[in-house]
């Protein structure tokens, strides 16, 4: 069964000691499988802790209410299928591999679904590496993180999350905080993941240039809520907030959204763009909106298309 | 690293010598002449050319400094003197007892080692639940109970009514259990909470998270991803304890009639035995210096970083 990833009223919450900050709030969105998604929004619109839910990766103290499965069967509160259904690509490479471990520690480790023996996981980390452009794997098997160039590091991270060959793969913020050389770089390797059996991708961005050229279909996260998903999202924005953030890039005149976003976690009883909406109604602001779909595979979270 | 350990072995230099004159000082501020003090153990009253003659036969009508110099010079050739309680050569006696204190420090450290990283392992795998506030709970006793009235609740219970282990003295290994279980016991609670800290920290970070998104469980988690990083400021602390323990424990030494280092010095001190204590504080003060330098080398191994300096491939 190929149904793709189902998140259904899915609610992540942050118990802190004097409040809780809800940083997912009911998001029900369907991935298909066999496409490469993006999950774009601003910094703390909660598109990165949608991400670790979905891995099922959450800190301690949060807690997720809701329901996620991948190809029916369920995902929250279990993580077996980690690593053999659904891999990682962590953001930030510096800090994502174990500094007193070597990258063959890494990619044994990454390897241990498969349970092969010492030889085999030894070639196939080799086989791994030559994948991901290193021509001579076994100099680099046997280096520890801090001798690896930033680019380097990145492609082991993507060697060691894709090593069994997850059908599903979530990348966090692939591009953050790489120059454009090693951002192009990022672009070919995941490019190339679906050439090797990984048939379905979750990109986790705020690079819309990355989104535009690698995702086939987008999700635009706002205050924990996905207002708008589907394909050409960006050519022809529905909503109105992805409208104002396009807006607002550089290439389009730079034009700030009006008014600020939501503190982290603040609750609207309606929709949480309503207070900054240019087509703001009093409906609005009270009721929440459904899920709309004017186009095929677009769907949108406003009253203006219902 | 070599420009490092050169450095580090060079800073040690003004240490040893400080250690040195300490002692000897010990030995000038001592109350009483020594020159009298050796003359009259065992209620015997010299005379005043008796101890005059005995003053110059030991050098004291010298300056300090000279006196100083011959100390460390004879001190370097193993000579430290002779006690006065028992005439016999300090370095003599220290060697004898050295391997007592020695036997209980490294069975001590070992217990210490084993229930310090066992413990705190287990609390961090279980954050919050039941077996780590239980943990936690055991620590705080360990921590919080004296070290004398713990070797006699453990003599009460497992020598007296158990009969299982002997009360006291020396001998093979089962006479260690009870003196290296009390020397252990607030290490191995200062390692394990370190030791649970550390690991919390560790597995809060991103390396971790990406350790987890490759379906390990808990232990392979803790052990084999937080572990490696979180060890070295454990080791660094039970370096220190060793160098600590190594220096013989007295309440330790004293209540389980163990014929280490520890009660030598408690005894050099209940005799005014000022050469013996002396060479005490030497050779203590020699041996943690030493051991300092051999954790630092050893936390330096354990980070790669530091280990295979900053090549790249």
């Amino acid at each position: 069964m190929t149904d793709g990833l189902r998140i259904k009223d899915l609610s992540v919450t942050f118990q802190l000691r004097d409040r809780d900050v809800r940083a997912v709030d009911g998001v029900s969105v369907h991935f298909p499988a066999g496409q490469i998604t993006g999950i774009i929004g601003e910094s703390g619109c909660g598109k990165s802790v949608l991400g670790m839910a979905v891995l099922g990766l959450l800190p301690p103290y949060a807690k997720a209410a809701g329901s996620i499965t991948l190809d029916g069967s369920p995902l929250l509160g279990t993580r077996r299928a980690l690593g053999v259904k659904l891999g990682l690509i962590p953001q930030n490479p510096a800090e994502s591999l174990n500094p007193a471990r070597t990258v063959q520690a890494h990619l044994s480790e990454a390897l241990r679904p498969l349970s092969l023996s010492r030889r085999e996981a030894k070639a196939w980390s080799a086989q791994l590496l030559r994948d991901f452009g290193f021509p001579d794997p076994a100099r680099v098997l046997k280096a520890y993180p801090h001798e690896l160039s930033g680019g380097m590091q990145q492609r082991v991270l993507c060697a060691v999350g894709s090593a069994c060959t997850p059908a599903w793969l979530l990348a966090d913020e692939p591009t953050k905080g790489l120059d454009s050389a090693l951002r192009d770089q990022v672009l070919d390797t995941l490019g190339s993941m679906r050439g090797r059996g990984v048939a379905s991708m979750l990109v986790i961005t705020h690079d819309l240039t990355l989104a535009r050229s690698l995702c086939q279909s987008l999700a635009v996260m706002y205050a924990g809520q996905v207002l708008e998903m589907g394909q050409g999202v960006l050519e022809h924005p529905l909503h109105p907030y992805t409208a104002a953030f396009l807006n607002a890039l550089p290439e389009h005149g730079f034009q700030p959204i009006q008014g600020i976003a939501p503190r982290a976690g603040q609750r609207l009883p309606g929709c949480p763009f309503a207070p900054r909406c240019p087509h703001c109604r009093e409906r609005c602001t009270r009721e929440r909106p459904g899920a709309c779909q004017p186009e095929s595979q677009h769907m949108v979270r406003c009253f203006l298309y219902e | 690293m070599g420009r490092y350990l050169i450095h580090k072995l060079a800073s040690l230099v003004p240490v040893l010598l400080g250690i040195s004159l300490a002692a000897f000082v010990l030995g000038v501020l001592s109350l009483g002449d020594p020159a009298e003090l050796a003359l009259s153990q065992g209620g015997y009253e010299p005379t005043q050319e008796q101890i005059q003659a005995m003053a110059h036969q030991m050098g004291l009508d010298a300056p300090y400094p000279v006196q100083y110099l011959r100390w460390v010079g004879r001190a370097l050739t193993g000579d430290l003197g002779d006690s006065y309680s028992s005439r016999m050569p300090v370095a003599q006696e220290l060697g004898r007892r050295l391997p007592v204190t020695l036997k209980l420090a490294v069975c001590a450290m070992a217990l210490a080692c084993a229930g310090g990283l066992l413990l705190g392992c287990t609390a961090a795998a279980f954050r919050g639940r039941w077996p780590d506030r239980l943990i936690q709970a055991v620590l705080n006793l360990q921590l919080s109970i004296p070290a004398f009235w713990l070797a006699l609740l453990l003599i009460l219970l497992f020598a007296e009514t158990l009969g299982w282990l002997p009360t006291s003295g020396n001998g093979g290994l089962r006479y260690m259990i009870l003196p290296a279980s009390v020397l252990s016991s607030a290490t191995m609670a200062t390692a394990a909470r370190l030791t649970r800290s550390s690991l919390l920290a560790e597995l809060g970070r991103q390396y971790c998270t990406a350790a987890s998104a490759r379906g390990i469980g808990r232990w392979r988690l803790v052990l084999r991803n937080a572990l490696p990083n979180a060890i070295v400021p454990v080791v660094a602390l039970l370096g220190n304890s060793l160098g600590g323990m190594l220096g013989g424990s007295v309440i330790v030494e004293s209540i389980f009639a163990l014929p280490g280092i520890g009660s030598y010095a408690l005894e050099a001190i209940n005799n005014r035995d000022y050469p013996a204590l002396q060479g005490y504080v030497l050779l203590t003060g020699a041996v943690y210096v030493a051991i300092t330098l051999l954790v630092d080398i050893l936390s330096m191994l354990l980070d790669p970083k530091v280990r295979l300096g900053g090549r790249k491939i």
